[in-house]
């Protein structure tokens, strides 16, 4: 019995040590090109497909994916709806176990490209005559487009503006006019006068800037700018500045900082008791989707907006949509190509809006808010078919708000420290509107951090 | 600061690593009243004391009935403190099974955690028997090893085993989440041969006389006696599987949200309602989540008690 | 027979001897290499990379600002739990028959999984509407902004880890039950009250005790992860301000998010030679307080 113990022992411990040799040997190896030249595509799909970051499912979403299934015929598609999140993607790829497409925030797509973890898509777009240039706004396509390749089948473009709560503004005796963020002082008077508080804790926001959610609206709206031609962080850059010290006015004015976040981040968005129907806010920066939240609660909100504009006074806008990528370790890219380019071509869009169109008849008196797909041309013709007066003044006057900045969007600019750009930029900002540190300081600090991760790329 | 013992750092700091933890066994229990301050007499001093028992009873229970509550209310009351809900919402506790995939997050977080208590205790029993009844070669050496590697922090060797795993293929499995457990544990080893200790030698005599070779007098007897420090053993290392947050973290985050365990599945639950991240603020849900993957362990401890408290006592004596 | 017996204990070791070589030593040279190359994911390759990864640690603002957050933590967390646990640990053992139940209820925490304890203490420790300022509001204080205050980041942490203070005060009331009944007799004679009492010979007689749980709880405390991870990852407040930023989370981060597994290594092994000095002067100090219950004898 000891004898075949020992057998057993000894082998495994002789595998282990093997196991170990080999881990501690293979170290050492060379360099290997990422392999980034731009591959060619193959317009015609087959086999099997695994898609992953697919959330959208609902009826937008689902019409669209139908409309991709009946193009791609023989194709046959398994989707993981979860969010797309940064550990599990590169843990995929670790593992093996790596999608085909996957779709993922516009701003981490240049990260991937630097590291070689997705491929570039310039071969996709020809190999199904889609010209990037002609199909989505010009925003849209540089936030994916990285050392002058396109690494994104660009998705969603949805603007911020600023929703206000006219109820509230009218009681006070204010007027939309007051709500001009290239007035910084205006803008903070109004906010000063709107606002209430029970108890040392805000009960009323008077203009709730959202600052950590749309930090790059509030920075590049007032002439900042977060990354060279290159990618390289640009966060110490003096331009930077103007927009958190309107912030920090704005938030100071209010309680401050902490006591708006806690305030805020138990509002009730989705829901009934949201902070437009319990006038917890008179105005606030929303993307355009949250239009579509209110507008189950026409009767129990006064709503109207107004553009955010820069210091020149010209409408403004940034955001971040979603784009489909193809890892480089894709099984079957052309399927994906083919499958990404379906789901965001503008019959899928139309199909889309049909749906959307269709579920509304189901509720007597809903509003069609309209569609924000990244592409001008889809944007109109869906607009133009299914955007109808409301009845509700104000819910128009927002819809058509939304429409007219949805061109003047600007791009983040694609760098391959996108995501710590964009934390750091965060960072910067809250540390500033708490007071710790100036926003000079804050943005230095900043910028040390993401030139850090900028430095530690790997160097083709 | 007078002290009536005076400190004999000397005698200690002179003994050979180890040296000390050859001393009472595991089931050493003390009659009561022969050790330790005595207990308040007098009734008025009694009732201070359950008093202020009680305070501190109440800030340690009150997180559980405040989840308790929580899980009760429909999302909007969710953040309102109240102990007993305005609003009764006990449809989360249906409604979660459709949002979350509880089932089979709890399926496979048993199933790790079974597989974990089992391969460890095995393995730990086997190297502990080892260390208490064989005489070799510097076995001091290599106790001391085992006893060194508990104060390892486990941050140091999370890259280097991630890479291990992956050149074995196993990552997005569910092995790196116990493979190790075959090779034994040190504070298990160190509990274990404790109890191994406390055994008397005359049976092991008795059997090798009647012809039992080593293994036979470690399943046969050595097995049997010590099941008090095998149950704390298994009791202890299913806690800890159960309660695994970044284990599975790193080597099941890549799945499909089905394969999760318990608690990436709350992180994830967690993840996916927060505003922040464009979820809708069911927190309701999260709160019923995290009471459910709770409850297993209270009922652990509900039958299990004894052991938690006597392995904790273990750690504590061989200081 | 020697020779067979030794062989018979090289064998029933084995198992641990093969985890350690592989797990333990072996990973741990693995990760010393590791730390000297720059790894690729993409093309699954280690590059030699010289002192690169060392460098750039030093260079790394946010290695300073976690190390500091790191052992900030620590001390404010170990002591508070020794203090904590030692006088629930003496409460319950002056209480006598009862204390079970007492201490049944306060090791309730102790099974509760991080995950379960992060979710609750999210919602309770929110600064307008969470539970804990709601109650010292009765008490007419108005409550920090508990996770999104910078200076009361740790103490937020702090306050969830001492909610499981009672492992350690297990471990107290089992070193209590063995200190001899006689010196406390000794000492009431000489006019010691309870607390001049636990000072003069509880506080020495279970200093063994005391002193593990400080190696112990330090170790634990320069690791913590879970809770800040959950608190301040996407599962959380949504965003990691600088002073929630842990060592084992940006250890995390930079190994699992980024892939930057030199890097990663390299903190690894900085914190192992931390952990290291920081164990090797607790020993030191101790050994000149700690009173072993072997002496006795």
């Amino acid at each position: 019995m000891i004898r075949r113990v020992r057998t057993s022992v000894l082998a495994a411990l002789s595998a282990s040590v093997l196991i170990g040799a080999a881990a501690c040997g293979s170290s050492g190896s060379d360099p290997g090109a990422a392999g980034s030249s731009a591959p060619a595509f193959n317009p015609q799909a087959s086999g099997s497909l695994r898609a992953w970051g697919f959330n959208n499912a609902d009826d937008v979403g689902t019409s669209r994916l139908t409309y991709a299934k009946g193009q791609l015929g023989g194709v046959t598609v398994t989707l993981d709806q979860t969010d797309f999140d940064a550990q599990k993607f590169v843990t995929r790829v670790a593992s093996g176990n790596v999608p085909d497409v996957v779709q993922m925030g516009a701003q981490s797509v240049a990260s991937y490209a630097a590291q070689g973890l997705i491929q570039p898509l310039d071969g996709c777009f020809s190999a199904h005559q889609v010209d990037p240039a002609k199909t989505y706004y010009g925003s849209v396509r540089d936030d994916v487009t990285y050392q002058g390749k396109i690494w994104g089948v660009p998705q969603f473009y949805q603007p911020p503006a600023i929703i206000l709560n006219e109820r509230v503004i009218k009681q006070a005796g204010l007027t939309d006019a007051d709500f001009d963020t290239s007035k910084p002082d205006q803008l903070v008077a109004t906010a000063k006068k709107l606002y209430q508080q029970k108890g040392g804790n805000p009960s009323r926001l008077g203009f709730d800037p959202v600052a950590s959610g749309q930090p790059g609206l509030w920075i590049l709206g007032y002439g900042g700018k977060l990354a060279d031609d290159q990618g390289k962080p640009t966060l110490d850059d003096p331009s930077n500045v103007k927009g958190i010290e309107v912030l920090k006015q704005l938030e100071d004015a209010q309680g401050g900082y902490a006591k708006i976040k806690s305030f805020s981040d138990a509002f009730d968005t989705f829901g009934a008791g949201n902070q437009f129907v319990k006038d917890q806010v008179a105005a606030q920066v929303d993307a355009q989707w949250y239009v579509n939240v209110l507008a189950p609660y026409v009767d129990k909100v006064q709503i109207g907006a107004v553009p955010f504009r820069g210091s020149d006074g010209q409408p403004f806008t940034v955001a971040s949509g979603q784009a489909f990528v193809i890892p480089t370790a894709a099984k079957n890219k052309d399927a994906a190509c083919a499958w990404a380019l379906a789901l965001t071509g503008l019959d899928a869009w139309k199909a889309a809006g049909a749906a959307r169109a269709q579920t509304l008849t189901k509720t007597p008196g809903a509003i069609n808010t309209g569609l924000f797909t990244g592409q001008p041309q889809a944007d109109q013709q869906l607009r133009s078919q299914y955007v109808k007066k409301s009845g509700n003044a104000g819910f128009d006057q927002t819809i058509s708000t939304y429409y007219d900045i949805v061109g003047s969007g600007k791009s983040f600019g694609a760098s391959p420290v996108g995501a710590q750009i964009q934390s750091e930029l965060t960072n910067a900002i809250e540390a500033a509107l708490r007071g710790d540190k100036t926003p000079q300081q804050a943005l230095a600090d900043g910028q040390a951090a993401a030139l850090r991760a900028y430095d530690q790329l790997p160097k083709k | 600061m007078s002290s009536i013992v005076r400190p004999a750092g000397r005698t200690a700091a002179a003994a050979p690593a180890g040296a000390q933890l050859t001393g009472p066994v595991v089931t050493t229990t003390v009659r009561s009243g022969r050790r330790g301050p005595r207990p308040v007499g007098s009734t008025v001093a009694r009732v201070l004391l359950t008093l202020l028992l009680v305070g501190f009873a109440c800030l340690f229970v009150y997180p559980f009935a405040w989840l308790i509550a929580a899980s009760l209310k429909p999302r909007a009351e969710v953040f309102d403190n109240a102990l007993i809900p305005k609003t009764f919402s006990p449809a989360n506790y249906v409604e979660v099974w459709q949002q979350l995939p509880l089932l089979n997050w709890s399926v496979n977080s048993v199933i790790i955690a079974l597989a974990a208590a089992v391969l460890v205790a095995i393995s730990s029993s086997l190297v502990a028997y080892g260390f208490a009844f064989f005489r070799f070669p510097g076995r001091r050496l290599l106790f001391g090893l085992v006893l060194a590697t508990m104060m390892l922090p486990g941050a140091v060797t999370m890259v280097p085993q991630y890479l291990i795993w992956k050149y074995l293929g196993a990552l997005g499995t569910w092995f790196p989440l116990f493979g190790a457990n075959l090779f034994g544990s040190a504070f298990y080893i160190f509990l274990q041969r404790q109890f191994f200790l406390g055994l008397p030698r005359e049976l092991f005599e008795a059997a090798r006389v009647d012809g039992a070779g080593y293994l036979t007098q470690f399943t046969r007897i050595a097995l049997p006696l010590s099941v008090p420090s095998f149950v704390i053993i298994l009791l202890f290392e299913f806690q800890a599987s159960w309660n695994n947050f970044t284990g599975a973290l790193i080597y099941l985050n890549g799945n499909d949200v089905k394969d999760y365990t318990a608690p990436l599945g709350i992180a994830y639950a967690m993840n996916t309602f927060n505003p922040s991240n464009g979820g809708h603020g069911d927190y309701q849900y999260v709160m019923v989540a995290s009471l459910l993957v709770t409850l297993p362990m209270l009922v652990l401890f509900a039958f299990g008690q004894r052991y938690f408290i006597e392995g904790l006592a273990t750690t504590g004596r061989k200081g | 027979m020697r020779r067979r017996e030794a062989l018979a204990g090289y064998l029933f070791i084995s198992p641990w001897i093969v985890g350690f070589l592989v797990f333990t030593l072996g990973a741990m040279v693995y990760s010393l290499v590791i730390s000297f190359s720059h790894y690729s994911l993409a093309t699954d390759l280690a590059v030699p990379a010289g002192l690169d990864n060392y460098e750039n640690l030093v260079a790394d603002p946010k290695v300073r600002i976690a190390l500091a957050n790191t052992l900030f933590y620590a001390v404010l967390a170990v002591p508070l739990e020794i203090v904590l646990a030692l006088l629930l640990a003496g409460l319950l053992h002056r209480l006598g028959r009862g204390a079970g139940v007492f201490r049944t209820i306060y090791y309730l925490p102790k099974m509760t999984p991080a995950v379960a304890t992060a979710s609750i203490f999210l919602l309770l420790l929110n600064g307008n509407t969470g539970a804990i300022n709601k109650g010292l509001s009765i008490l007419g204080i108005q409550g920090p902004q508990w996770l999104l205050d910078p200076d009361w980041v740790k103490p937020s942490i702090v306050l969830m880890t001492l909610w499981g203070v009672s492992g350690t005060m297990v471990i107290f009331l089992a070193a209590l039950k063995n200190v001899p009944r006689e010196l406390y007799e000794v000492a009431s004679l000489d006019g010691a009250g309870p607390v001049r009492q636990f000072f003069a010979v509880t506080v020495p007689m279970i200093s063994g005790a005391i002193f593990f749980n400080v190696l112990v709880l330090t170790i634990a405390a320069l690791q913590v992860f879970d809770q800040a991870y959950l608190l301040y990852g996407p599962a959380g407040t949504g965003t990691t301000p600088d002073a929630a930023l842990f060592y084992g989370v940006y250890l995390f981060r930079q190994a699992f998010e980024q892939f930057n597994f030199g890097f990663a290594a390299a903190m690894a092994w900085v914190l192992f030679v931390l952990v290291l000095i920081i164990t090797v002067i607790q020993v030191r100090v101790g050994n000149r307080f700690v009173y072993y219950e072997g002496e006795v004898r």
